[in-house]
């Protein structure tokens, strides 16, 4: 590349080489989106492990409990590579658990002091339901776990907990950015050591599927579970509603999206831009963090409509930056039999 | 539904040319249909190294093919709830035949050969009696149908056969029908009820397994059939997505039915969804696909996990050698085991839901 940049100036071309709109979405999404994600996630994760290492008790983790979430935020929709590798990406958020399973396993941990928490490599092979971040959450936040004291079996599990993420974090920024990591992987795509995608168009592919099915994903899950039914409205299923971060973390994947969306698009894409802008601001004006007013018709609507908009939002994502790039959900994955 | 002029064109071609073989298509090793970027379709036979041998046009999008045993003719289905199957001689990439299905019944997208090719059974859906059945097709009569017979389930998807001729069904237990929702909305969720069943050579039930109470969401959809009869069939899990179901089955007559499943992380990944199922060109392992999922999963034949191979889309599926060959909505034909190795890329091809495996055939 350098040597065809350097031929390229000898002869002073016209045309840079540059040119290659899809080229350059996939420059930019994986050195200017995938990598910040990845670095920031194992920046905060690390921090929330050193934190607990020094004091486990739920006042003292909790700001850097919400800084790794925040972090995880912004790379959760990227399910691919070293993300989704070795069943990660659940066992750093391990939800929606439908079954309680969380509670249960932390609570028989506990009663039964499993020695499982004293060696992390051990405990990189626990249950999914006692490790990451919604692990964590109900140590911190919950009242059943949350009264732990200074050296307790719980308070180790929350040192584990904290550790096995940091871990997890660094893992993943190792395997994404070192050299023929997956970052090279995309960027190099038939190229690779390792192809997993065959050309620059299926790597431009695979990340916009990560940007419409992440939102989609929003939609169904942190949307759609707390609400419900109009009939039978479910607040109690709003993801992280015990740290109050159900409508946060709708905010910073809306934010991680429009990230990626722009990254990608080829050229501006201000409907898609005004859509994101409204869903953000509407999500903002709830003022309902823990998602609660799903409990009356009135506020059920308002988080309904923030829905609606991410539908909007997908509408234009496909004729703002899929269609000029080529690219569309798969075949098979979207109509299957 | 054999015209007087189609008759007789078969009855010409067939006196010029008796001894058309698979030789005469190139020898395919599989066929796979897909859309091009003209929005067209098309059956495509493939050669052991999933280079193109011929290109067939098809009047809509496929879902599967059946491939005759010995006479260069795959029948190829439209999708549910499509009420045409087209015979392609694939020698001359030309439509013999048109299979029209009955009034008040529309084919599945999958179809076989039995009696040596002499007939051609095709998994219906007959909406009027809602219940399912296989439409019996004469070959040698030009394709008339002849019959049909239940296959005691709802919405049979596909059959495969035995060494010693039984028919295996999966009846996948989700009703449709044609007015409503386009033909493709499932209308009993609540209480479908898939099934696994043999029948006889001559059509009898002999055995039908149900899953236990708690999985009757998991729609019994593909077949494959490995060494020592050993019935494999993929799974399409219908009830909540967090849910985790197995997506693949094993079955030996005469033993319980396993229901292995990967571990906990790769088991989500699949999203609830096998779309292919093939054994190992080998007999040695089976496997599934999950185009939502972008991955292979790879299995013993005693269920044991093997492992997973990665691919977005990826969804046909057939045997190659000890592994597989797999193919995706990107243009992608692939040697599949452990890793995969791009055989073939073509791209704007996007490859449908399944490929066939013609048997090594010579002359």
């Amino acid at each position: 590349m350098r040597k065809l940049t350097a031929l390229c100036l000898s002869l002073s071309c016209a045309t840079p080489l540059a040119a290659d709109p899809l080229h350059e979405a996939l420059r930019r999404a994986v050195n200017d989106h995938t990598i910040p994600a990845v670095k920031t996630f194992d920046a905060e994760a690390a921090a929330l492990a050193d934190v607990a290492a020094q004091n486990c008790l739920p006042e003292a983790v909790k700001p850097a409990y919400h800084a790794a979430f925040d972090a995880w935020m912004g790379l959760q929709h990227l399910h691919m590579g070293p993300v989704e590798a070795n069943g990660r990406i659940l066992a750093i958020a391990f939800w929606p658990d439908k079954k309680g399973m969380t509670p249960r396993t932390l609570a028989s941990y506990i009663a039964d002091e499993d020695p499982i928490i004293e060696d992390p490599a051990e405990f990189a092979t626990a249950s999914i339901a006692v490790r990451g971040l919604f692990a964590l959450e109900y140590m911190l936040y919950d009242a059943q776990f949350d009264g732990y004291e200074d050296g307790s079996y719980a308070c180790h599990l929350v040192q584990a907990i904290a550790h096995d993420l940091g871990r997890m974090a660094h893992e993943i920024d190792q395997e994404w950015t070192m050299p023929d990591g997956f970052a090279d992987t995309l960027l190099k795509a038939g190229d690779a050591a390792q192809p997993l995608y065959l050309s620059e168009t299926e790597s431009v592919q695979a990340l916009y599927t990560m940007l419409t099915s992440s939102l989609e994903n929003t939609k169904l899950q942190r949307i759609g579970r707390p609400i419900g039914t109009f009939e039978r409205p479910r607040p109690t299923r709003a993801e992280a509603r015990r740290s109050e971060r159900s409508a946060r973390n709708v905010m910073l994947q809306l934010e991680a999206a429009r990230d990626l969306a722009r990254k990608l698009a080829p050229g501006e894409m201000p409907l898609a831009e005004a859509a994101f802008a409204k869903t953000i601001a509407l999500t903002e004006e709830l003022d309902d963090p823990a998602f609660e007013g799903a409990e009356d018709p009135m506020g059920r609507l308002k988080i309904e409509i923030i829905g609606q908009n991410i539908d909007t939002i997908l509408g234009h994502l496909a004729n703002e930056v899929g269609a000029p790039l080529g690219v569309s959900a798969g075949f098979n994955a979207s109509d299957g039999d | 539904m054999s015209t007087r002029r189609t008759f007789i064109k078969a009855a010409l071609a067939a006196a010029f040319v008796p001894r058309l073989s698979w030789a005469d298509a190139g020898s395919p090793a599989f066929l796979g249909a897909a859309k091009d970027t003209n929005g067209d379709y098309a059956l495509y036979g493939l050669d052991h190294d999933a280079q193109i041998l011929f290109r067939a046009p098809l009047p809509a999008r496929g879902h599967a093919a059946a491939a005759h045993p010995t006479k260069p003719e795959a029948v190829a289905f439209a999708r549910r709830p499509g009420t045409f199957a087209v015979v392609v001689n694939c020698a001359t990439g030309k439509i013999t035949h048109r299979l029209d299905a009955p009034e008040g019944r529309h084919f599945m997208g999958h179809g076989l050969f039995v009696n040596d090719g002499a007939l051609l059974v095709t998994p219906e859906n007959n909406y009027a009696e809602k219940k399912g059945v296989l439409g019996i097709w004469d070959r040698a009569k030009g394709y008339t149908r002849v019959g049909e017979v239940a296959t005691h389930g709802i919405g049979p998807h596909d059959v495969r056969p035995l060494s010693d001729g039984t028919l295996v069904v999966a009846n996948g237990g989700i009703f449709t029908h044609p007015d409503i929702g386009e033909g493709r909305q499932k209308l009993n969720i609540d209480d479908m009820e898939p099934s696994l069943v043999y029948l006889s050579p001559s059509f009898a039930l002999e055995e039908k397994h149900v899953l236990a109470p708690e999985l009757h969401q998991n729609s019994i959809r593909h077949l494959s059939i490995g060494p020592d009869d050993q019935v494999a069939f993929a799974m399409q899990w219908e009830g909540d997505e967090m849910e985790l179901v197995p997506l693949i089955g094993l079955h030996r007559r005469g033993e319980e039915v396993m229901l292995p499943q990967a571990d906990m992380g790769e088991q989500y990944a699949m999203k609830g969804y096998a779309g292919s199922i093939s054994f190992s060109g080998d007999g040695t392992e089976v496997g599934i696909t999950s185009p939502r999922g972008g991955r292979l999963h790879r299995f013993a034949p005693d269920g044991t996990f093997l492992g997973a191979v990665l691919r977005g889309d990826i969804c046909g599926l057939a045997p190659r050698e000890d592994g597989y060959l797999g193919s995706d909505g990107f243009g992608a034909l692939l040697a599949l085991k452990e890793n995969m190795l791009p055989l073939n890329a073509v791209p704007g091809l996007a490859w449908d839901n399944h490929l066939v495996a013609l048997p090594a055939l010579v002359g």
